[in-house]
């Protein structure tokens, strides 16, 4: 009955017929496009960025590789740790639902570093299929440690994108060498530090600081079943202000080998940077 | 963006259409002929099918020549049961607008119209949250908020046919746009009674309507016609 009323009036509106149906029909297509996409739907995830202060060629920031043995967050409840030994420039982390705060660790190569994020968040139901979703907003830094922070974005988004950025000031110290063919390390020492550099490891590439406060620096590098063998490096040092937050720091130059039992040592770039680059190739 | 200059388009159309029509103003066309009661069926059918809806509408409108005044009023509330969560809502709500009819001289005065409404609702939402979230465990949390109000505007379009005597069918199509709700804090709306979802910029409604109409004069065509 409801459709034949329908057909009366298109019978005295013939013009109009088209429009009506075609209205009728546009109708319930587009009804039928309302339904989320649940993954879309969230911005529980925020990225942090790392970056070195005053690095690049004009003293801008460059990207930094974080030598990421780990991340983790107290308040999760399982023992979760993100990005575990591996290099990132970028992580993706989600934020606590729980809290209006979130504190990450960061355990890197060089130390480790702690920082404390604030917002907001609300719930929305979604969907029955979809269930409900946290919206995030007002990012902030509340507490850190690293030498810079800047909040990029303070609004998460889904899919996420770059919301904070980590600065560390440079490591003007760190001499770069490869060498020739990979070699088995138990580990490498420097004549002013106790430390064991790369212990059990098995490498083509090695960083290692050298000495801020001598103009030379002697190497051992310990092979795993095979002799040990040294290397001693000479520079020259100069001091200066990169950037306000990082204060005078000491710049390395005019590298050069004083004394080696290596086989043979080519010198590849006479001065260090960061991100380090290949100052000496070694071959065994 | 878009959308909305695809609805100043539709707006300016209607009422150059409207415009152009040659009417010459009569004040005697713009009293009254009949008032229009009716009801959306699409809102009873869906309250006894759908088990998440519980709903009804009542229509009214009066003609003032090829302008019609309308007014709705209704009622719906919702509950979903999802995964990890229960969700349920109510609330009143209501519509004034005007329509305008372009077949003038139907002599039943059938109607295909295109028309404005704004919409205002007052509703309570409730959640309850129950899940396992992989990191950070257990998340139990119960959010309520009540008496939201929430405004938007709707363009409309449809039929009103007259079947037999005083009893009348009709559909009703509106885009609905420019939803602003009160402030919640803890929880952001998820459907509105009367606009529905609250996350879309613009969201599709459908009405089916029975509506029987009052005379309370006879219009001019029909009392040239006899």
């Amino acid at each position: 009955m409801a459709f034949g009323a329908l057909n009366y009036l298109y019978s005295r509106c013939l013009n109009m017929k088209k429009l009506t149906w075609f209205l009728f029909f546009s109708i319930f297509t587009l009804s039928c496009l309302n339904e989320p996409d649940c993954y879309e739907l969230n911005n529980s995830s925020v990225i942090l960025f790392f970056k070195v202060l005053a690095a690049g060629k004009d003293l801008s920031s460059v990207t930094d590789q974080f030598p990421s043995n780990g991340i983790l967050s107290p308040a999760a409840e399982t023992d979760t740790v993100f990005y575990g030994q591996r290099y990132v420039s970028s992580v993706e982390l989600p934020l606590n639902p729980k809290e209006e705060q979130t504190t990450f660790l960061f355990d890197g190569a060089y130390g480790e570093n702690e920082i404390q994020l604030g917002y907001k968040r609300q719930v929305q139901f979604v969907s029955e299929d979809c269930g409900e979703r946290y919206i995030f907003s007002d990012l902030q830094v509340l507490e850190f440690d690293f030498d810079s922070v800047r909040v990029v974005n303070p609004t998460p988004t889904a899919p996420a994108s770059t919301n904070i950025e980590l600065y560390r000031c440079p490591r003007t110290n760190l001499m770069g060498i490869d060498f020739t063919s990979a070699v088995v390390l138990d580990g490498v020492t420097a004549d002013f530090s106790t430390f064991i550099f790369q212990p059990n490891d098995t490498l083509t590439t090695i960083d290692l600081p050298i000495n801020k406060d001598q103009a030379s620096t002697k190497f051992v590098f310990n092979f795993r079943g095979g002799p040990s063998k040294t290397i001693t490096v000479s520079y020259t040092r100069a001091t200066k202000t990169l950037s306000k937050i990082c204060g005078e720091q000491t710049l390395f130059s005019d590298l050069a080998v004083v004394s080696t039992d290596f086989g043979a040592v080519v010198l590849k770039s006479d001065s260090t940077q960061d991100l380090p680059i290949t100052n000496f190739e070694i071959t065994k | 963006m878009k959308s909305l200059n695809n609805i100043a388009l539709l707006v300016l159309c209607s009422f150059t259409a409207a415009a152009q029509s040659g009417d010459s103003l009569n004040h005697n066309k713009f009293m009254p002929t009949g008032i229009r009661f009716g009801t959306d069926v699409l809102a009873l059918a869906k309250t006894a099918y759908d088990d998440t809806f519980d709903g009804w509408e009542l229509n009214a409108d009066i003609d003032f020549h090829r302008y019609y005044f309308v007014v709705d009023y209704g009622y719906w509330a919702r509950d979903f049961v999802a995964e990890d969560g229960i969700y349920s809502n109510g609330g009143d709500y209501f519509r004034i607008g005007a329509d305008v009819n372009f077949l003038t001289k139907d002599p039943d005065k059938n109607m295909f119209f295109f028309g404005l409404r704004y919409g205002v609702s007052t509703f309570s939402e409730d959640l309850i949250v129950a899940k396992i979230d992989p990191v950070w465990g257990p998340v139990n949390t119960t959010l309520s908020n009540s008496n939201v109000n929430a405004k938007w505007f709707e363009l409309t379009t449809g039929l009103r046919v007259k079947i037999w005597k005083m009893i009348w069918l009709g559909y009703t199509a509106r885009l609905k746009f420019g939803l602003s709700t009160g402030k919640t804090p803890n929880m952001v709306p998820s459907d509105v009674p009367g606009y529905g979802r609250a996350d879309a910029d613009s969201y599709w409604g459908f009405n089916y309507q029975i509506f029987v109409r009052l005379p309370v004069r006879k219009s001019a065509s029909i009392a040239l016609k006899k």
